[in-house]
Parts: structure tokens; sequence; C-alpha cells
């Protein structure tokens, strides 16, 4: 008996592609039924799935090949999933691939219809502006929270936020994996983030502009929690960029010193540094060797200028009104302390 | 993970190299405080199996002091393994032997009795004088503070110094001391 339930479980581990699927068996190994069929079945199984594989025949199941698929009521559950108000039509046509379209119409065109269905509109309008409210909202909304940040990081930010993975994560996490009209199953993450910024141009058709950016800055913006601005905009210079920071600003040149070392003549060195402008301390970094310490000091310095260091004040997410900033924040080659004392921050 | 978070760790479980004067100082009071640094006890980071133990040098080691009559009653017992291989050593003649096993065979006695102590002695760097190859000298990073006072010699003082202390009593000049 021992045996048989340790030969299932290994087979449910070696079986994935099986146990994906809702069969016989996994009621038997969900009830415990330890019989001698169960293994061989599943044996079988595996083997006319390898050749399916082999022949190029797989056949994934999508949700809406299960039973009990209403997909009526799948996209207004969307809607209220999301807290929002949808008009109907509007998100249907979000959700509708080009490719689903001319899919249709071939098979339509086969079938003998006289007129493919040319009711369906795609989703390319409402993505193309679905993507220029998200852009311009993440702009204006990273200028203000950020207000000390260059201008090329805010970009750098926005790229970040409005890349294909990210916006497939945020589709994806949606549950528009199964929602979306497309060709193939399951879709790219190109069409999941081309249907998700869709959505939120649905959403700006449905209500107005200021609801649709409260569910660009809950769904969008918040993918930079707990994440490095720092790692995303990596300045490739830092000695550099602090250097003319400080030059602009009539400091005097930045000076490394080295704090504490130990282990110099180890494997396990540890050097210390810190920059000093005019005798003033302007930030510090560790390294391996001293070369590494100081590229590492002067990005520190750079992140207590531009206030993003770990102990900086997180995005504001929470019901504070933040008042978007359409003016450009200041670029690296402008940045100097004298202009970054002129504008307020919280 | 970005060079910064790299950095952090790196600091983080840096090794440090601390230097111990043991001129005068009690051997074994001394083991006790030096097995806290070789096993990494004082860090934050510290577990057993995190191998975050420390280097100490020790300098001086032939000038300790043990208390009492320790010197002529310790005895330090060794067995080559071969019949007939027993030696009670006492520790005045270790000492002279090789000045740095006193010291070392009281912090080896300290650590705990398990695999990690080989490499925790290991990290442990006696010195009988002040004279330290200049490749561990470069690596020093920290100090460890003396135990107890090491007390001055009277002619180690100047005369000035010698004139000028508020003596409470002194024999009369004509007094011959016998």
């Amino acid at each position: 008996m021992m045996s048989v339930f340790g030969k299932t479980s290994s087979l449910l581990r070696v079986l994935p592609a099986v146990a994906a699927c809702r069969n016989i068996t996994t009621s038997a190994c969900m009830f415990g039924i330890k019989s001698r069929w169960v293994a061989p079945y599943r044996k079988e199984l595996l083997k006319r799935q390898k050749k399916m594989e082999r022949m190029g025949i797989t056949h994934q199941l999508k949700r809406s090949e299960y039973i009990e698929w209403n997909y009526d009521a799948e996209v207004y559950a969307f809607g209220k999933r999301l807290g929002e108000q949808f008009d109907n039509n509007i998100l249907r046509e979000a959700l509708t691939d080009s490719s689903y379209i001319s899919q249709e119409r071939v098979r339509q065109q086969e079938l003998g219809v006289p007129e493919p269905a040319l009711t369906m509109t795609s989703n390319n309008e409402l993505a193309t502006a679905g993507s220029h409210i998200i852009a311009d909202y993440s702009i204006k909304y990273l200028r203000s929270a950020l207000p000390l940040f260059p201008e090329e990081g805010i970009r750098s930010l926005v790229d970040y936020l409005t890349s294909s993975e990210v916006m497939a994560e945020v589709g994806l996490g949606i549950g528009l994996k199964d929602l979306i009209l497309c060709k193939e199953y399951p879709p790219t993450p190109e069409t999941v983030g081309k249907c998700f910024q869709a959505v939120v141009g649905a959403l700006n058709a449905s209500t107005s502009l200021s609801q649709c950016q409260l569910f660009v800055r809950d769904f969008v913006v918040t993918q930079l929690i707990g994440k490095d601005l720092n790692e995303i905009w990596e300045i490739e210079n830092p000695m550099e960029a602090m250097q003319d920071i400080l030059g602009r600003s009539g400091r005097g040149e930045p000076e490394p010193r080295l704090i504490f070392e130990s282990g110099k003549n180890t494997l396990e060195a540890v050097y210390h540094v810190g920059i000093y402008s005019d005798k003033e301390f302007i930030g510090s970094g560790y390294g391996e060797t001293v070369g590494t310490a100081v590229d590492q000091a002067a990005r520190d310095a750079l992140r207590r200028f531009f206030q993003t260091t770990a102990a900086s004040p997180p995005l504001p997410f929470g019901k504070e009104n933040v008042k978007l900033k359409a003016e450009p924040n200041l670029s690296v080659e402008d940045w100097s302390l004298e202009k970054a004392k002129n504008i307020i921050t919280c | 993970m970005s060079a910064a978070r790299r950095v952090q760790q790196w600091a983080t479980f840096g090794r440090m190299w601390y230097l111990y004067d043991a001129k005068w100082q009690n051997p074994f009071h001394t083991a006790n405080k030096i097995k806290d640094y070789l096993t990494g006890s004082t860090k934050p980071i510290y577990h057993p199996l995190n191998d975050c133990g420390d280097h100490v040098v020790v300098i001086n080691s032939r000038d300790i002091a043990m208390p009492g009559i320790e010197w002529e009653k310790r005895v330090y017992f060794h067995h080559t393994g071969y019949p007939g291989g027993a030696s009670w050593t006492l520790a005045w003649e270790l000492h002279q032997k090789d000045p740095t096993l006193v010291l070392r065979k009281a912090v080896y006695n300290q650590l705990s009795k398990n695999l990690l102590r080989r490499g925790r002695i290991a990290r442990l760097h006696i010195f009988p004088d002040d004279k330290i190859p200049d490749s561990i000298l470069q690596n020093i990073s920290g100090q460890i503070r003396q135990l107890r006072p090491v007390p001055k010699r009277l002619d180690h003082y100047s005369e000035e110094e010698v004139k000028n202390f508020p003596k409470v009593f002194d024999w009369p000049r004509e007094y011959i001391i016998q």
C-alpha cells in the first residue's frame, strides 16, 4: 500500500501536464484511492501526452473550453471585481484583439458567409488612448512624488512602467488571460499588455479621466513599490555626475577619503570610503576594493541629493491628493544644490 | 542583486581584525574575552553556522601574568600516544619553550568543543613580543581593550613627577633603614 502511494505521489510530481487536466485519476488521488489501476493509467496518459508533443498536436485547454463558462458573466464580474463601472460594449471592444477579428473573418469566409462580421472592432484605438493616459499620468505623478529626481530618471521609471513586461504582468494579475479574444492561447505578453492598455482606455471612455487616473495609480504606478528606483535608472558615471553637480553648485571638488578598512591583504577585504566636499560629508560607500567603494560612495551621494535613499519617504498612495506636475523636473545636466533648495519637498 | 545591495551584504559580513596587547594581562580572563570575538558573538548577525568570527592578533604574549602561584603549580599534560609518552610540563617551563602556548591553550580550552573550534583557533594570531609581520599589521582594523590596567614602573616615571607627587609619609632624613 505504502509503496503504491509513494509511487503515485512521485508520478504526480513527474506528470505535470497530466496532473493539470481534470480526470478520474485526479479524483482518485483526492479521495486517496490507491488502486492498482491508478499508476498505470497515469503512465499511459503521460506516454500519449509525450507522443502528442512530438507530433506537435498538443492543445492547452482554456477556461472557456471547460464547462460552466459564461463570457457575459465573466465580463460583468471583471468590471465589478475592479470596482469600476465599465460600459459593456466599450469593454468588449477593449478585450477584442485584432488577431481574433482576422481569424473570425477567415473562418466565416470558409463557412461561406457572404459578408464576414465587420461589427467587431479591435482594441487598437483604445490601446493607444490607454497607453497615452498611463504614460501621461505616470510622468506627472512621479514628477510630483519625486521632486528632486532628475527628468531622465523619471523618464526611465515611466519607460519601465510602460514596458511590455510590466503591462503584461498587471494584465495577467487582473485576470485578462481568459477574457481576451485572440488567436492563440495563452495570449502573448504583448497581447496582454496591449489589452490592459485598452482596458484603461475603455475605463476612460466609460467614466471620467480622473477615475481612470486613480485606476492607473492603483494598478500601474504601484508596481514601483518595493523596487529600488536607482536600480531602474542606473547612472553610468556617478563620479562625473557628482563632480558636475558640485561644480554647478559652487562647492569644492569631491575628495574621497578612506573611513575604514579591514583585512587589506586578505581576499575578504572591506573598504568604507566617504566623499567630502569642502570638508563636508556628502556620501559614503562600501566595497571589496577601493575603486568599488569610491563608485558606491558617489552613487550614495547622488541618492542623498535626489532623496531616493532607502530612508526616503515612500511613494504616496494614500488618500492624500497628489498634485500632478506638468513641468519637467530638473535635468541631470542642470541639477544643482541651489536649484534643489528652491524645490519644496515634504 | 544590484551593486548597492551586494556591497551592503559584503560590509555586513566583513571580517574584523582586532589587536590585543596581552602585557600584564591574565591569560584566562583574556581568553574568555577573545573567544567572543573569534566566534563572532559580538555581532548581531551571529549564528554558529554563519562563520562570522573575527581575527584576533595578540602581542606581547611573553608578558602575560598568571595569578598567584600558577606559574609554579599549573601543569600541562601531554601524551604522544605511544607507551611511556606521558609528560607533565610546568607552566613556567612551557612558557620558556614557547611563549605563545599558554595563551593559545587557554583560548583553545575556552572555545566550544565542536568542529568549529579548529577554524576559530586558526584565526587567532599570537606573537610573543610586539614584532608583527607587515602583512598582518596592515590587516588590523580595531583594538580590544585591556582587561586590567598595566602598572607603571617607578623608574619609568620622570624625576619631576616623583618629586611633585603628594607624599603622605616619608622617613626622616637621619633615619637609617636597616
